[in-house]
């Protein structure tokens, strides 16, 4: 293990590199950019959930004063994108059909956004309405009506992974558990809602979006508008929150850039809360059927799991969460035996897709709600049952995840002792004043991550600049995407650490698919893991070049020389030496002018076989686990989380104060899904799309977070990192479930857990005993 | 019909032609520039748009620009002196109290309305004094702590 | 989402205002606070509002604010009588009121705990009133506080107890030409107990699953009730009083098992529209709270 203390830039708790220009108010989001002569764009949106488009006449909207231009399907020639070709199943306005209340048909742009709303209505539309379906169950009857018409039974992919004997590892079993559970649909809710700014620019199109990945939504760009990526120039500014929902490109990123093209000026198009609500990707709701074959001692045997994916109107990333749903199941606990079976099906429901956990959630909630009924069956410590059958470094999961360090057994452990110390204060303090007394339980749950992933590529790199600047400044060109993580903070941190110099001395340019070198964007937790090797290998080859001017200078091998503190010197010999700026301006201001620039690129080491859905995804894996203890009030049904503790195994922690934001983000989105969060839908719609319907938690409803970062230096990541930004939210879902079922003693097995819910499960509980 | 009215912005009088539908936040952010106060829902359910009017906090979503008539606004603009940051923002920086910084102005300006009528809160009077500012990235905590360690110093 | 397009006209008088309403009926719309009314207008601007209230419904054509009034009342108060509500008295007003802290502790309450410092510092407690929302949470103390409004209109005036202010969702007995110029709110006569009990959908910063107002008058020191008003908010279509609850308190020293009574009546005396289980439960166990702090409040 390196010695930590030596480090002079990472590991520290520093503000954010952008922190005084976020507080300040300067720090401008695309919707704080206004460009002379810009127009505004509405969308026109579906009312029905499943339609035939008849005709659209545009005719009347065109008229209307004040407006430029309308776009509709026609202007795509029916191209569908997506990530993975096959599965393309999506044009960026409907063309034939559409298939969900909210789906694009067309879109406006005009002087002011008063008069685009009103030339929506202006547009007219004949539909011809089909029949539709909102259910799986209704989606895959025989005879249902398709969505897609190459889709049979509207099951757009179907996995079906058998590893090891699963009927063998039953008949084996001592005992066996089976039982079905159910997440619900949640939204991302970035505070920023989806925007986006286009431009025409020099023969390029410009565009200004709220996106987590720029070259991702080049690319779709590219092939929907059916330019070469070089016509295309997208540009990420600061962005509001993503959380997974802002890496796809979306209907308003299209039309804004078509939009500016027909009209020769810049378009831009907001998305209001509700359209955020209704019409954007939203989690995908899961059936989970599992059963489980363990014996007397809590050895784990064999799985199976069946899942039911609520993939809603088009494929969006919902196949991959589904398959990634199986990598989840193996990942965390070990047992020899298991049989994945998976279906992604089709709705008239708005696109689920990717957020935050990726279907790791989902998988997880299941898994660690069927654990803890375990424990308490076999008459096992829950926490002991995890350690029993957790999952150790150096191992090979079924799946094929080759796991170098696992701080995953450390991680129970801590959020074991700690929660169970505020366990054993509160039952001391607790007394008896209400007419029932509160229950009181305490629950845990753990979590693995990747940190990056090939799901998507043949490759799943990123790519890095580091320039050298003659007052001994150092800019970093970065095509990750900083969405609000702090990932420009951990990445200069990088930089800084190696180069030997100040953390004030580093500049971010993050994300400009024309100025900045390519990175596939803030997903699958590998921004900190891939990224921050990139930058590691630029900074390295950045600091040779200055170690070699300096070497010139100082008549020294410049594989003897050091930086630390800004200064260039022998080691051991602290007064040979020279100042960081004036090596570089040396290089500059010689005969050769050399200006110091750093390249490098990192490509992590993975072996995933795209047909048997197996390999080592990822080069690294990380761990967590939470505690969760929670009130809960028999009369009302009402759930208060008393403290939650968190344990995570990051590596290492490059800003231990960033990570610590991850978490109680993670907290704080973790706690509505357990207890709130919910897309309530009636017919296909969204019924509560505002903040004031779909509530998530407020400041008022937050617990108090304990987090604790297990660091195990992992031989890949920089400086022994990994990812964290998703992992963390994975376990606090079912931590919560867990404690609630340790406090009323029956399991609830649907998500959000509704004081009815709770109320209805103790009133069961009552008549059985 | 636009009307003519003047807005008393961060201490700075402004004349200006507005149309009387024309929320505060829209003429802060499209007339005169000042594009601290963000857009999250419009609805006055978010508080990302949040003012001080009269140094108390209003939603700026919720407020039709010819009624800010004759009230001194103050927005996140205002709120740093000859380039100093304002004490909250300090702390906002240093506990590492902002993530995506969407909601961030509107938070420290429903702390800046509470410490200003109350120097000493307790913790669960800065829960109070935030309810209505949502954040979805830090999940409060760091906030929190950067208020109430503004208030002790 | 923008707010659709309208004239704005600022009256200085209230007589003014009353004219402009008698010129243009339902095409006006008073505002207040704007808490209620602009989020209306905006969500029918919106493209599911559109989808929702039909495509061809505008919003009002006049907005007629009463920003401008001047010389209204915020709070006026004559000891032992009446506490006067201004039509544009906000939360905020009522809440730093010490007055009103010490000689109407439930209205105090329940303008403190209102919804987030932001709307308290905008909205009005009239503009409350008026939106005639069934989970309005002001309503249920006015109630119980026995308050009226005084309603003026260019033709006339006439007062309206609270209670019979609301006829059914988002429906009041306000004609198109009348405003609410005042709220009168009787002085509980002493010795009194009150309580405020509120509960949320989900979170903290929720809308009002349950409100409950209590006042208690005591015929003695002994805590025998005198009068008893316990208003409802959020279970029927219009907050109200739960009648029959009152009566069992009738000339009753409340005790452990009375109280228990009650709490089981009132619930029949609510007709909640969604999640009708849970708020009876919430009903009955908020009433049950409210009683049992009132007797010591």
């Amino acid at each position: 293990m390196k010695d930590c203390a030596n480090y002079s830039v990472i590991g520290k708790r520093l503000p954010l590199i952008d922190a005084v220009t976020k507080v300040t108010g300067e720090a401008k989001f695309t919707g704080d950019l206004f460009v002379p002569g810009m127009l505004i764009g509405a969308i026109l949106r579906s009312p029905y959930p499943h339609a035939r488009i008849l005709n659209i006449d545009a005719s009347r909207a065109l008229k209307h004063a004040g407006v430029r231009a309308v776009v509709t399907g026609k202007d795509t020639a029916g191209v569908k994108y997506g990530a993975l070709e096959h599965l393309r199943d999506e044009a960026a306005l409907a063309t034939d059909k559409v298939r969900y209340i909210g789906d694009e048909v067309a879109a406006v742009a005009a002087v002011d956004e008063e008069t685009a709303r009103e030339a929506l209505d202006l547009i007219d539309v004949e539909y011809e309405p089909l029949p539709a379906v909102f259910t799986t169950e209704e989606a895959m009857r025989p005879g249902a009506p398709r969505i897609h018409d190459h889709v049979e039974n509207n099951v757009s992919l179907s996995l079906h992974i058998p590893l090891g004997d699963v009927e063998a590892g039953f008949a084996r079993s001592d005992f066996i558990f089976e039982d079905s559970f159910e997440t619900q649909c949640v939204a991302h809710c970035p505070l920023e809602p989806h925007i986006s700014l286009a431009a025409c620019d020099g023969g390029q199109i410009v565009l200004w979006s709220s996106t987590q990945g720029p070259f991702y939504l080049r690319r779709d760009l590219s092939l929907t508008l059916k330019l070469p990526s070089s016509k295309i120039r997208v540009i990420k500014p600061f962005v509001g929150g993503g959380f997974g929902g802002k890496r796809e490109m979306t209907a308003g990123d299209f039309c804004a850039a078509l939009l500016a093209v027909k009209t020769s000026r810049p378009v831009k198009i907001a998305y209001d809360r509700e359209e955020e609500f209704s019409a954007t990707r939203r989690r995908v709701p899961m059936k989970i059927y599992l059963k489980a074959g363990v014996m007397k001692d809590g050895t784990l045997v064999a799985k199976r799991c069946r899942v039911i994916a609520d993939g809603g109107a088009y494929n969006g990333r919902g196949p991959m969460i589904v398959a990634s749903g199986a990598s989840q199941m193996t990942l965390v606990y070990r047992f020899p035996h298991f049989l994945f079976e998976g279906h992604h099906v089709y709705t008239n429901n708005p696109v689920t897709s990717s957020m935050r956990g990726f279907g790791n959630n989902q998988i997880r909630f299941a898994d660690d709600s069927m654990m803890e009924r375990m424990a308490k069956e076999l008459g096992i410590d829950p926490v002991e049952l995890r350690l029993k059958n957790v999952r150790r470094p150096g191992e090979t999961s079924l799946m094929g995840a080759k796991v170098t360090t696992c701080g995953l057994p450390e991680c129970i452990e801590k959020v074991a002792e700690r929660g169970g110390l505020h366990k054993k204060r509160a039952q001391n303090g607790s007394g008896g004043n209400g007419r029932q007394a509160l229950l009181r339980g305490f629950g845990v749950a753990s979590a693995a991550y990747i940190s990056g992933c090939k799901l998507f590529f043949e490759h799943d790199s990123s790519a890095a600049i580091v320039k050298l600047e003659e007052d001994g400044s150092v800019c970093l060109l970065t095509g990750a995407s900083d969405i609000g993580q702090g990932s420009n903070t951990v990445l200069a941190q990088l930089v800084a650490e190696e180069l030997g110099i100040a953390f004030e001395d580093m500049r971010v340019v993050s994300a400009d698919t024309d100025t900045t070198p390519m990175d596939l964007g803030a997903y699958g937790s590998r921004t900190t893991f891939v990224a921050g090797n990139a930058v590691l290998a630029a900074a390295r080859d950045a600091k040779k070049q200055v170690l070699e001017v300096a070497a010139e200078r100082l008549e020294a091998d410049s594989a003897d020389l050091e930086i630390r503190e800004r200064w260039i010197c022998v080691k051991g010999s602290p007064q040979r030496g020279m100042t960081f700026q004036a090596a570089v301006s040396a290089a500059l201001n010689s005969p050769d002018g050399k200006s110091i620039m750093g390249r490098g690129y990192y490509n992590p080491p993975t072996d995933y076989d795209p047909r048997t859905r197996r390999g080592n995804v990822s080069a690294a894996y990380s761990f967590a686990a939470q505690s969760a203890e929670v009130e809960v009030n028999p009369e009302t049904g009402e759930v208060r989380v008393i403290n939650l503790v968190a344990a995570q195994d990051c590596g290492f922690a490059i800003n231990p104060m960033a990570t610590e934001g991850q978490i109680e983000g993670s907290v704080s989105m973790g706690l509505g899904q357990a207890l709130y969060e919910d897309l309530v839908m009636e017919e296909g719609q969204t019924v509560n799309a505002s903040f004031s319907a779909y509530k998530i938690p407020s400041v008022r409803d937050m617990p108090p977070v304990e987090s604790h970062l297990i660091q195990t230096i992992d031989p890949e990541g920089p400086h022994g990192a990994k990812g964290i930004g998703e992992m963390t939210l994975v376990p606090t879902s079912p931590a919560i479930a867990n404690a609630i079922y340790d406090a009323i003693g029956v399991q609830i097995k649907s998500l959000p857990i509704t004081p009815e819910k709770i109320l209805a499960a103790l009133k069961e509980k009552r008549a059985c005993s | 019909m636009k009307q003519s009215l003047e807005l008393t912005v961060n201490g700075q009088s402004h004349e200006l032609l507005v149309d009387p539908h024309r929320t505060l936040l829209e003429v802060l952010r499209e007339q005169l520039g000042l594009t601290g106060a963000k857009e999250g829902c419009n609805l006055g359910d978010c508080g990302s748009c949040t003012v001080l009017l009269d140094g108390k906090p209003f939603l700026s979503c919720l407020v039709l620009a010819v009624e800010a008539q004759g009230r001194e606004i103050l927005t996140i603009e205002g709120l740093s002196q000859n380039g100093k940051l304002h004490p909250i923002q300090e702390s906002f920086v240093q506990h590492g109290a902002v993530q995506c910084g969407f909601c961030t102005p509107g938070m420290i300006l429903s702390a800046k309305a509470l410490l200003d009528r109350n120097p000493r809160p307790t913790e669960a009077e800065v829960k109070e004094a935030l309810s209505g500012n949502l954040c979805r990235c830090t999940g409060y905590v760091k906030i929190v702590e950067a208020i109430m360690e503004t208030a002790k110093t | 989402m923008r707010l659709p397009r309208f004239e704005y006209l600022s009256p200085k008088t209230l007589e003014e205002a009353t004219a402009l309403l008698g010129t243009y009926g339902n095409q006006a719309k008073i505002l207040a606070g704007g808490t209620d009314l602009l989020v209306d207008l905006k969500k029918r601007s919106s493209i599911q509002g559109s989808r929702r209230w039909g495509k061809k419904e505008r919003g009002p054509c006049y907005v007629i604010g009463l920003k401008g009034v001047t010389g209204l009342t915020r709070l006026k108060y004559s000891p032992g009588e009446t506490l006067s509500v201004g039509p544009i008295t906000s939360y905020a007003d009522v809440a730093d009121s010490t007055i009103v802290k010490e000689s109407y502790p439930l209205l105090w309450q329940a303008c403190r705990t209102f919804s987030r410092p932001q709307i308290r510092s905008a909205g009005t407690l009239v503009g409350n009133l008026c939106n005639g929302s069934p989970s309005a949470d002001i309503v249920p103390p006015l109630i119980a506080l026995g308050a009226k409004a005084r309603v003026i209109s260019a033709r006339a005036e006439r007062e309206v107890p609270v209670e019979e202010f609301c006829s059914a969702p988002f429906t009041t007995v306000l004609k198109e030409d009348e405003l609410v110029a005042e709220l009168k709110i009787p002085q509980p006569a002493e010795p009194y107990g009150w309580s405020y009990q509120r509960t949320t959908k989900r979170t903290a910063e929720d809308e009002a699953l349950v409100v409950v107002a209590v006042l208690l008058e005591f015929a003695d020191r002994d805590k025998t009730v005198r009068r008893a008003r316990i208003a409802l908010g959020s279970v029927a279509p219009r907050p109200s009083r739960a009648l029959e609850s009152e009566s069992m308190t009738q000339g009753k020293k409340l005790d452990e098992a009375l109280i228990q009574k009650i709490s089981e009546t009132v619930a029949a005396e609510t007709s909640p529209r969604s999640r009708s289980d849970y708020r009876r439960l919430m009903t009955s166990y908020l009433v049950r709270k409210a009683l049992t702090e009132a007797l010591g409040n």
